[in-house]
Order: C-alpha cells, then sequence, then structure tokens
C-alpha cells in the first residue's frame, strides 16, 4: 500500500465520520443562528449571479429557514448535508457583501461549506463495517481547515513574520481600538518575535497535521492557543477555531491507543 | 463570464460528488473527487484567485509598515438622552458596517435601509451571549435598541474625531 494509498483509504471505523459530522454541524449552526435575519441583507447585484442572490425577501426567509433544518438533519442525511453545503453557498457570503471586501473566510463558514459538500458523499456509516472511504472525506476536511494557515502564509510571503512587522500589526488594531493588550506585542521585541516565529512554524505545521498525527498532536493545540491569545493581543476573533477539533483522531479506540503506546 | 467560471469549482466539486456516490464509491471516482478537492483548493491558494469556497485566505496579509495611514470609522449609537451606546447593526457584524463606511464614504447609509423585509432580528435574539462574536473584538459590548442618531468616530493615528451625526430618520 502506497503513502497516499494509506493516507487516504487506510481504513478507519465510521466513528470519524460521526464525530465530524457532530463538529461541522455544531459549528455551522452556531455561526447560522447567530445571524438569524441574514436573509434580509439587501445583496449586491454584481455578485447576484455568482451566489444565487435572486430571490425575493420572502423566499430568502423560507430558504434561511431550510438551511437551518438542512444543517440540523446533516448530522445523519446525506441529502440534507448536499442542500445544507448548497444553502450555506448562497447565503455565508452575505455579511461580507456588504463590506465587498473580499474575506468572507473571515466570518467562519467557510470550511464548513467545503466539509458539508464532502460528507454529502460519504458511505452510509449505520452499522458499516470499517472502510477505506470513512478515510478520504476526513483527510479533505482536515486539508480545508488547515488551508487558510498555508494559502494565507503564501500570501503573506515568509517576510511579513518579522518582529517588527508584528508589533506594527498590533500598533494598527491598538489604532482602530479593538486589541485591548496590543501594548504588550508593541512594547516587548521579543514577545513579537515570539509571534511571528510562533505563527510561522503554525502555519507550515497545520497542512503537515493532515497527514501526520504526530504533529498534529503538538500543533494543533499550539494553534488553538494562539488563535485564544489574538483575541487580546490583536482584537481578532478566528470563527473557525472550534473546527480544529476534527484533527483528534475519533477512530481510534481506547484499546487500539493503549495497544501503540504499550508497544 | 468570469461570474461562471468561479462558481465552477463549487458546481464541479458537487457533481464529481454525485459521480462517486452513483458509481457505488468506485475507486477512480473517488480519486477524482480527492484530486479535484485539493487541485481547486491549490490553484485558489497559490495563484491566489477567489473561487470562494476554495479561497486565497489574504488573512491580514499585506505588511502593517504603514500601519500610521490605517483609517477606521467606528459608529456608536447616541439614545434620546445623548448618551452613546455601541450601534447593533443587525444582521451585519460592527466591523463589516464599519469596513462599508471606509469604503463608500462619504456616502454612509444608516445600516437599517441596507437591509429588506422590515427591522432585522438582533444577531443574540437566539443564542443570547453564546451568539458567535464578530471576527474582530467589539468595544464596549452590545447596544440597546432605540437609538436616535449615530455618531461616526474615525480613528487614525492623530486620535480619535467625531466626523459625522446621523439622525434615524
Amino acid at each position: 500500500m502506497s503513502a497516499l494509498e494509506r493516507l487516504f483509504f487506510s481504513p478507519p471505523s465510521a466513528r470519524g465520520i460521526v464525530a465530524a459530522r457532530i463538529i461541522v454541524v455544531a459549528h455551522a449552526l452556531w455561526i447560522v443562528l447567530s445571524r438569524p435575519s441574514l436573509w434580509s441583507v439587501n445583496p449586491p447585484r454584481d455578485l447576484a449571479l455568482r451566489f444565487g442572490w435572486l430571490f425575493d425577501v420572502a423566499t430568502e426567509r423560507v430558504l434561511f429557514i431550510v438551511l437551518v433544518v438542512a444543517i440540523a438533519l446533516a448530522l445523519f442525511s446525506r441529502v440534507a448535508s448536499l442542500a445544507a453545503a448548497v444553502l450555506l453557498y448562497h447565503f455565508a457570503p452575505l455579511e461580507e457583501a456588504l463590506a465587498h471586501s473580499g474575506d468572507p473566510f473571515m466570518y467562519g463558514l467557510t470550511a464548513d461549506v467545503l466539509a458539508l459538500a464532502v460528507l454529502a458523499f460519504v458511505p452510509r456509516v449505520r452499522n458499516a463495517e470499517p472502510s477505506g472511504d470513512f478515510r478520504w472525506p476526513i483527510v479533505l476536511i482536515r486539508f480545508a481547515v488547515a488551508a487558510p494557515y498555508l494559502f494565507s502564509l503564501v500570501a503573506k510571503g515568509i517576510g511579513w513574520f518579522t518582529g517588527s512587522n508584528i508589533a506594527n500589526v498590533a500598533r494598527t488594531f491598538d489604532l482602530i481600538g479593538v486589541a485591548p493588550a496590543a501594548n504588550l506585542v508593541i512594547d516587548h521585541p521579543v514577545l513579537a518575535w515570539l509571534i511571528a516565529i510562533g505563527w510561522l512554524l503554525v502555519s507550515i505545521g497545520m497542512p503537515i497535521a493532515v497527514v501526520s498525527r504526530r504533529v498534529a498532536r503538538f500543533v494543533v493545540p499550539i494553534a488553538a492557543l494562539a488563535h485564544l491569545a489574538a483575541i487580546p493581543l490583536f482584537g481578532v476573533i478566528w470563527l473557525a477555531t472550534p473546527l480544529l477539533l476534527l484533527f483528534v483522531d475519533y477512530s481510534a479506540t481506547p484499546n487500539s491507543s493503549a495497544h501503540r503506546a504499550s508497544a | 463570464m468570469l461570474t461562471l467560471l468561479r462558481v465552477a469549482p463549487f458546481a464541479l466539486l458537487l457533481l464529481l460528488g454525485a459521480i462517486v456516490v452513483a458509481t457505488k464509491w468506485r475507486r477512480s471516482a473517488t480519486i477524482t473527487f480527492i484530486a479535484f478537492f485539493l487541485i481547486a483548493s491549490c490553484v485558489a491558494g497559490f495563484a491566489k484567485r477567489d473561487l470562494w469556497p476554495f479561497s486565497p485566505y489574504p488573512v491580514i496579509a499585506e505588511s502593517a509598515e504603514r500601519w500610521r495611514e490605517s483609517i477606521w470609522y467606528e459608529v456608536r449609537a447616541v439614545d434620546g438622552h445623548g448618551v452613546e451606546h455601541p450601534l447593533d447593526v443587525s444582521p451585519f457584524t460592527r466591523s463589516s458596517y464599519e469596513k462599508s463606511l471606509t469604503r463608500a464614504w462619504p456616502k454612509v447609509q444608516w445600516c437599517a435601509r441596507l437591509v429588506r423585509g422590515g427591522a432585522p432580528i438582533r444577531n443574540d435574539y437566539l443564542l443570547g451571549a453564546f451568539a458567535a462574536p464578530d471576527w474582530l473584538l467589539e468595544r464596549g459590548g452590545r447596544t440597546t435598541a432605540g437609538e436616535q442618531t449615530i455618531r461616526i468616530y474615525r480613528h487614525d493615528v492623530r486620535g480619535t474625531s467625531l466626523v459625522r451625526e446621523i439622525p434615524s430618520q
């Protein structure tokens, strides 16, 4: 069995899929129910065709209710998962449409759209034997969660990760009044450099964590702590942070973990 | 045409997924689905193309060297007693509304005029304190309804200044 085959098809139990569904559904519902009148946003015309913003407000209200029901039912149903993915594609960018700043991923639903689209095509899990087809969906969903780290590293370039730039980022958020502890970063160059190097390592480590459990064990908790620290230091809340729970290996039984540990 | 090109990756992903199910998870169909998912993600990410939900994720990607040139408009609600509160801009978040002020300045619109179908439901109506926050940490918590006026403040390197007051009606 090649390494790629092992990565995408080595048979885990269906429990990983069940856990992924619970995490993705809970996260998507959390965000969608926190924007209960997203359907009433007046969408910009130039993006209407791309996101299907072609309906009157009464239809949008009904579609939003269907979205909430579909996300909830996606716990059990592949058809509901597909409907939720399509409707999230329709609704998720609306919040950002007003600002028109091209960053719908900041509003937390981007990985959920892709995860629900993947979960729509997973084999039936009830009473299922371990199968390679329960492995690749988890790898793809983890990749969707890790993509922001990898590609924002590409967008930033290595030169972005310096202590002075991190201090200037803190100054920017301090200037707009959203970062209550920004001075810690501004006044302490060592801390700014520590953040720069740490974030660079997390950005490199997260895509590796998709393929390596060992790396995931270290990098994912550090990424979670970094997101928590970023709230007071920079005033930035990464709404997809709960999706890091998808990197826990739910397919491993307690017995197999103990067996691996003793081996 | 460009619009359709940007819709295509997500539409094609769903089509390939349907083929995976229709072929009862035949290995070749599954591998095509996996490969397409990864290639679409990498094209968006490495070529920095917006194919959302395949995204290039330019998260605060510019160098902050020019931080002194940053400008941010903040909105505050003023009640009938002249007391200022943070403005509830449901169904938007404050960051998206305030960013739109910067982009649309000086053609600023009261946020209620940017929605249709009557008064919007507050973002925290269903989940209360557990509602997902804005991605930008909010200043001063949440507001009460019934504001008479909104005040727009400008934050820049010189400090904070009142730049406009807009009556609600």
